[in-house]
C-alpha cells in the first residue's frame, strides 16, 4: 500500500472545559477559603477575648493553678453568703462559713492542697450612710505562686440583707494584710488587682454573639 | 337567670386567663442527666421535667432524633449547659420551631469558667462534673425557675439551698479519709478532658488529657506524644470512661505501666433525682481509691530508700 497520498494531519486537542474547570476550581477554592475565614473569625478564637484595664486580671487565663481553684470557689461562695446571711441574720463570719461547708473556707484536703490560706473578715456597717460592706480576706498561703484574697460584698443597705454588688480581688503578695477600706481607687493604689470572671454568660455571647 | 352552661364556660375562661404559675405546672426540659437531677430537687413535685433525649445516648455529638423535636414542642422552658455540651439541643429546639420562643435556662452563666486541662485556650464545657460549679448551677436554675413561676419561687430557692448543703455534705463525708492520704506525688492524667473542675476542688491537677479535643481521638502522633508526656512527667494513674470504653486506655497502661481508674462523665443510665449524687459518689470514692495507691507507692519509695 502506497503512502504518497496519505494525509497526517495532527492536532493538539486540550479538554474542551478547561477554563471553565479551572473557573470552578478557583471559585470553590476561594468559597472554601471565606467559609473557613468565617468560621474561624466566629469560633477559632477559644477561651476568654475580655478586655482588661491595667488594674484587672482574668479568671481564666491570668490566674495560677492555686488562686483558679479559690477563685472558683469564692465565685460560687459570693451566692452562699447571702444566702447564709438570710438564714442566720447577721453576715456570716469565717466560723460560720466553716460549719455551713463552703468552700474554700472549710479546712479540708482542698484548703490544705490550694496553700492553706487564713481567712478572716469585717462587716462594716457605715452609720449614717446607705452603704455598708463585709469584707473577706485570706493571706498567708503556702502554694505555688499563691496571692492573697479579698471578697467584697456590697450592701444594698446598711446591714441589709441584699448585696447589690459582690467583687473578688487578688494580691501578689500572699502576705498583704487586709485593705482597711473597700474602695476601688485604694484597693488599687495598694496593689490589689480585680479578678474578672470568664463566666459561662461570657462564653455564650462569644459563641452565639447574643445577650442574654 | 343564668342559661344552662353559662357557669362552666365562665370557669373555663377565667382559668384561660390566669398566668402559667397559677393554673399549670411547668413543663421543664432538660439536656443532660445533672441538669435532670438539679431540676427535680428544686422542683420536687411542682413541676415537671422532660428530658430532650431518650437516656441510653452519648451526648457527645448527638443527633437530633424526630421523636425529640415532637418532646421539645411542648416544654415552657429549657435548662442547657450552652457553652459547648449541648449543642444538639438547639438544633431539636430550631426543628421544631420552639428555637426563638421558648425560655431558656443557661445554667453556666453563673459559673467560672476554667480552659481544659493542658489547653489553655478552650473552655472546659463539663461544669456538672463538679460539686462547687453544681451548686452555682443550681442556684442559677432555682432562679430562672422561680422567674417564670413566681408562685413557686420561695420554694425553688430553699430546695436548691438544701440541695447544696446536700452536696456539700456528701463531699465532706469522704474528706478526713482523702485528707489523710499523702497526694505530694499525685499526678493524673485523664482519657476526656471533662474533670478539671473535679480535680480543680480538691486541690488537684491534672497532667494530661489524651484526647486532643473534646470527643474526639487522638491520632497515633498525638497518643505516641501523650505517652512520652505521662513517663516524663511521672503520672502514674490515669483515669478512664466509666461510660466510654475505649482500648486507648489499655495501650497506655500498657506503655507508661499507669494505673487505670474510672470517672463517670454522669451522662448515661436512667434519669433521677439521685444520679448526679449518686454518680458523683462514685467519683469521689474512685479519686480516693488513686490517691490511696499513689500513697502507697510514696511509702513504697521511702521504704526502699
Amino acid at each position: 500500500m502506497s503512502t504518497k497520498n496519505r494525509v497526517v494531519s495532527a492536532s493538539i486537542v486540550k479538554p474542551s472545559s478547561s477554563r471553565w474547570e479551572l473557573f470552578i476550581l478557583l471559585a470553590g477554592v476561594i468559597g472554601l477559603l471565606a467559609a473557613t475565614g468565617s468560621y474561624v473569625l466566629k469560633y477559632g478564637q477559644e477561651g476568654s477575648t475580655q478586655e482588661l484595664q491595667s488594674w484587672q486580671v482574668s479568671s481564666f487565663s491570668d490566674l495560677s493553678e492555686a488562686d483558679q481553684a479559690i477563685y472558683s470557689a469564692l465565685y460560687t461562695a459570693q451566692e452562699d453568703i447571702g444566702w447564709i446571711q438570710y438564714e442566720i441574720g447577721p453576715w456570716p463570719n469565717i466560723t460560720d462559713l466553716e460549719e455551713y461547708l463552703v468552700p474554700p473556707f472549710v479546712k479540708d484536703i482542698s484548703w490544705a492542697n490550694t496553700g492553706s490560706v487564713q481567712w478572716d473578715y469585717r462587716d462594716v456597717v457605715q452609720e449614717g450612710e446607705m452603704q455598708g460592706y463585709t469584707l473577706y480576706h485570706g493571706n498567708m498561703g503556702t502554694a505555688e505562686n499563691q496571692s492573697a484574697y479579698i471578697v467584697v460584698i456590697g450592701h444594698l443597705h446598711a446591714g441589709n440583707t441584699m448585696s447589690n454588688h459582690n467583687t473578688i480581688w487578688i494580691h501578689e503578695n500572699p502576705e498583704q494584710d487586709m485593705p482597711v477600706t473597700s474602695k476601688t481607687q485604694s484597693l488599687v493604689l495598694e496593689g490589689w488587682m480585680n479578678v474578672v470572671p470568664y463566666s459561662g454568660r461570657d462564653e455564650l455571647e462569644r459563641l452565639k454573639g447574643t445577650g442574654l | 337567670m343564668l342559661k344552662k352552661g353559662f357557669l362552666p364556660t365562665l370557669v373555663l375562661v377565667s382559668l384561660s386567663l390566669l398566668p402559667l404559675s397559677a393554673c399549670a405546672r411547668l413543663n421543664i426540659g432538660v439536656t443532660l442527666h445533672p441538669y435532670y437531677s438539679f431540676v427535680a430537687n428544686i422542683v420536687q413535685d411542682r413541676a415537671d421535667i422532660q428530658p430532650l433525649i431518650d437516656s441510653g445516648y452519648n451526648p457527645h455529638g448527638y443527633s437530633p432524633q424526630p421523636a425529640d423535636i415532637k418532646r421539645a414542642f411542648e416544654l415552657d422552658v429549657v435548662v442547657v449547659n450552652g457553652i459547648g455540651h449541648d449543642e444538639w439541643a438547639f438544633e431539636i429546639l430550631q426543628a421544631a420551631g420552639r428555637g426563638d420562643d421558648l425560655p431558656k435556662i443557661y445554667a453556666n452563666n453563673a459559673v467560672a469558667l476554667m480552659p481544659v486541662s493542658g489547653n489553655d485556650q478552650s473552655v472546659n464545657a463539663h461544669t456538672f462534673i463538679s460539686t462547687t460549679a453544681a451548686i452555682a448551677q443550681v442556684y442559677e436554675i432555682a432562679k430562672g425557675l422561680g422567674a417564670l413561676d413566681p408562685e413557686n419561687e420561695d420554694f425553688y430557692r430553699s430546695n436548691a439551698r438544701k440541695y447544696a448543703k446536700h452536696l456539700r455534705s456528701i463531699k465532706a463525708e469522704y474528706m478526713p479519709d482523702i485528707a489523710a492520704l499523702d497526694s505530694t506525688n499525685f499526678k493524673a492524667a485523664t482519657m476526656h478532658g471533662a474533670y478539671g473542675y473535679l480535680m480543680q476542688e480538691f486541690g488537684l491537677q491534672i497532667s494530661a488529657v489524651v484526647e486532643p479535643r473534646h470527643g474526639v481521638e487522638p491520632t497515633a502522633r498525638q497518643l505516641a506524644g501523650t505517652i512520652d508526656e505521662i513517663n516524663a512527667t511521672g503520672v502514674t494513674v490515669l483515669f478512664a470512661e466509666q461510660y466510654f470504653a475505649s482500648k486507648l486506655a489499655d495501650t497506655i497502661e500498657d506503655e507508661t505501666g499507669v494505673k487505670i481508674y474510672s470517672f463517670s462523665h454522669i451522662s448515661d443510665g436512667d434519669y433521677s433525682a439521685e444520679h448526679f449524687e449518686v454518680d458523683m459518689r462514685r467519683n469521689i470514692e474512685e479519686l480516693r481509691r488513686a490517691l490511696e495507691f499513689s500513697a502507697s507507692l510514696n511509702s513504697s519509695e521511702e521504704a526502699d530508700s
